[in-house]
């Protein structure tokens, strides 16, 4: 088989949102030579989820209120997380939230400041304090814009328009990544010491989501078939409003209903009925309450509840214009704050993915996780705030450590095996199969379809094993794709169509993993099974591949702090 | 509401190729962004048509920045009824300033390995 093979790095990373680009800074710091791919271009304006993460990066820095620490930031996670959580790992996540931060503001990224030049906290539900630090609602792509202006400026290099399409792996040990160089639709094997997984979510295989194209769990896939375990994969965060309607505007989300009113298609509101209060509640319960208003038919033809200010005061709503989002939408044409918009609960980010120790480190040795593609920090529910924070801390966390394993391993610049490259471009290309690319393209919209119908927010054990089923039905098509041979550079549509696997086995491992788990706990409501059962407590529902079979398996770990 | 719209897209097959115009004559809802519009051709028309693939749907990131009818505008942020000249064409063209890579996928001059 033909590819091109690139040496001399010692640290591949690959993603470039915050939690790459910070593991790239790491890397390149400790001296080891690092590059990133992505998939985008070599530009802050293509770093994944985080270009458009809006509000805030949390750390308890303590300004807006001194009471804040990292003890009562820790124990805001850990009363969030529902024991679901790796307190290990939560308490990296509180500890080094602020350092980070401070790093970062120090490298040039902005962050709203008060008048006297201190950083501005604000308050956001599940937080004991103020911690909220934030730039403008494009907080996101502020860390993206000065994150990746500082690691440019140290010289790592940056290899855009290249997909990973798994991972070169012999005796549990990663020797490098097979690429799709979309731009010149070439096989790319680029070796390494040790390669980092910055690859983001998996909230792109559920149909209305809120997240960029491309966040599929890409990253957890290719772990999985690298002999990886996934954690907490059924705690998947699902942002309570998103818009539905118009069409053009689906899936773009809607964070100002707190400042609202949220009302059933007979104009009454429910929230009280569920026991929650306006603009109070975190993200799951608010989720699940809005969900089971649209299944009890007092939703909306579009499948969403409505969100009214007629009963706003006129300062919020006077502020609330000057909101970049809302003049976007103004600009499109449409009333946000006068029409009632439609809104339901979209996949917004993953609690679960890849199993990683303190050291970001996997059971593959030289392979490391950082960011959301990574699971156990937030457990049940990711406090708002808490998805930029993990990526500065892990993400540095990740790139030192994989700088210190890649720059002393040998394999770097070694010839790669070419049986593992053959045989994983044999299980992608070249295959004879009844579908092509176009199919590829619509069955991955069928996953989603899949996904929304029948392991959403409301779960029970009927559903979860109808989307098993209709999943595996969907696994089981041949594809037939060609060895990409030069002639169809930028066709961005074998990308579609190379994810379809990935967010199978993606889909899979969440639907078995919510099944595995018969009880309701944060995120992860079972209608079948409405309580929380202390026998689950400390315990987390773990996925493999079986590579014999090619299906997931589950088990659970417990923990021995009961 | 629907209406009759001739979308003008540029074309180019790879870099420091000639580029040139291709339309498409389509029935579209005007409310439409003129990026959802692109993506509608590249998915239902011509599959061959090249976008970034990255889109924030927010306004904010900036990939689709493009020349709309000869101004430089964020494509997800201006409605066809606001795009549409009297005629009923909407010319979708590259920034300038950017180098083409193929069709509406711009680099950005310095290291895009291409």
């Amino acid at each position: 088989m033909e590819y091109e093979i690139i040496r001399g790095f010692d640290v591949i990373i690959i993603g470039m949102g915050a939690a790459g680009l910070r593991a790239a800074i790491a890397s390149h710091d400790a001296g080891a030579r690092t590059a990133i791919l992505t998939m985008g271009d070599n530009s802050p304006t293509q770093c994944g989820a985080t270009t458009t993460a809006e509000y805030s990066y949390s750390a308890p820095l303590g300004i807006a209120d001194p009471r804040d620490n990292e003890d009562v930031f820790l124990d805001d996670i850990n009363k969030s997380g529902l024991s679901v959580n790796n307190p290990e790992l939560s308490s990296l996540l509180a500890k080094q939230a602020g350092p980070r931060l401070l790093e970062m503001h120090s490298w040039g990224v902005r962050f709203d400041t008060e008048s006297d030049g201190t950083l501005q906290q604000h308050w956001l539900a599940g937080h004991s304090y103020p911690r909220a630090v934030h730039f403008d609602y494009a907080t996101g792509r502020e860390m993206a814009r000065g994150l990746h202006k500082h690691a440019v400026a140290k010289g790592i290099e940056v290899l855009p328009y290249r997909f990973a399409i798994d991972l070169i792996v012999e005796d549990r040990t990663v020797s490098g990544v097979l690429v799709l160089n979309i731009a010149k639709d070439r096989l790319e094997v680029i070796t390494a010491g040790a390669v980092v997984l910055a690859t983001g979510g998996a909230s792109g295989i559920w149909d209305l989501n809120s997240n960029p194209p491309g966040i599929d769990g890409d990253g957890m896939a290719m772990a999985l078939r690298a002999g990886v375990e996934l954690v907490d994969m059924e705690m998947q965060q699902f942002f309570p409003a998103c818009l539905v309607s118009p069409p053009s505007m689906r899936g773009t989300n809607f964070p100002f209903f707190s400042r609202g009113m949220l009302l059933n298609s007979k104009g009454e509101a429910f929230l009280e009925n569920y026991g929650l209060r306006e603009g109070k509640d975190v993200r799951d319960v608010l989720a699940i309450a809005i969900c089971k208003e649209i299944e009890a038919g007092r939703g909306t033809e579009n499948g969403g509840v409505l969100v009214d200010f007629s009963q706003t005061p006129s300062e919020t709503l006077e502020e609330l214009t000057k909101n970049s989002k809302i003049r976007y939408l103004c600009d499109l044409g449409f009333k946000p704050l006068e029409d009632q918009m439609e809104i339901a609960p979209s996949a917004h980010f993953t609690m679960g993915g890849i199993l990683i120790g303190p050291g970001a480190e996997t059971a593959v040795s030289g392979l490391y996780a950082c960011g959301e593609v990574s699971g156990g920090c937030h457990g049940a529910n990711r406090l708002a705030g808490n998805a930029l924070t993990e990526t500065q801390v892990f993400g540095n966390i990740a790139g030192a450590k994989a700088a210190e394993h890649g720059r002393c391993n040998p394999q770097r610049d070694s010839e790669p095996c070419v049986n593992p490259v053959d045989a994983l471009i044999g299980t992608v290309f070249a295959r004879r199969g009844s579908g092509d690319i176009q199919d590829a393209i619509d069955d991955a919209k069928r996953v989603r379809v899949i996904m929304d119908q029948n392991a959403k927010v409301i779960r029970d054990e009927y559903l979860l094993k109808t989307a098993g089923r209709r999943l595996a039905d969907l696994g089981r098509k041949e594809f037939s794709f060609d060895v990409p041979s030069g002639n169809e550079a930028f066709d961005y549509r074998k990308i579609e169509a190379l994810k379809l696997r990935n967010m199978i086995l993606v889909a899979k491992a969440v639907v078995a993993s919510a099944l595995r788990r018969d009880e309701t706990r944060g995120a992860h409501y079972r209608q079948d099974c409405p309580l929380r059962k202390g026998e689950w407590d400390y315990c987390n529902v773990a996925v493999k591949l079986d590579c014999a079979s090619g299906e997931v398996a589950t088990y659970v770990r417990q923990r021995g702090n009961r | 509401m629907k209406k009759k719209a001739l979308i003008e897209v540029y074309r180019q097959d790879s870099k420091g190729d000639e580029g040139y115009f291709k339309e498409y004559p389509l029935v579209i809802d005007d409310s439409m962004s003129v990026y959802d519009v692109l993506w509608k051709i590249r998915s239902e028309v011509d599959t061959s048509l090249a976008l970034p693939y990255f889109r924030c749907r927010k306004g904010i990131c900036a990939s689709c920045l493009m020349r709309i009818n000869g101004v430089q505008r964020l494509a997800c942020r201006i409605p066809v009824r606001d795009a549409l000249s009297e005629d009923g064409t909407i010319r979708i063209a590259p920034p300038k300033g950017r180098p083409v890579l193929k069709d509406l996928v711009t680099g950005w001059g310095e290291h895009d390995g291409v």
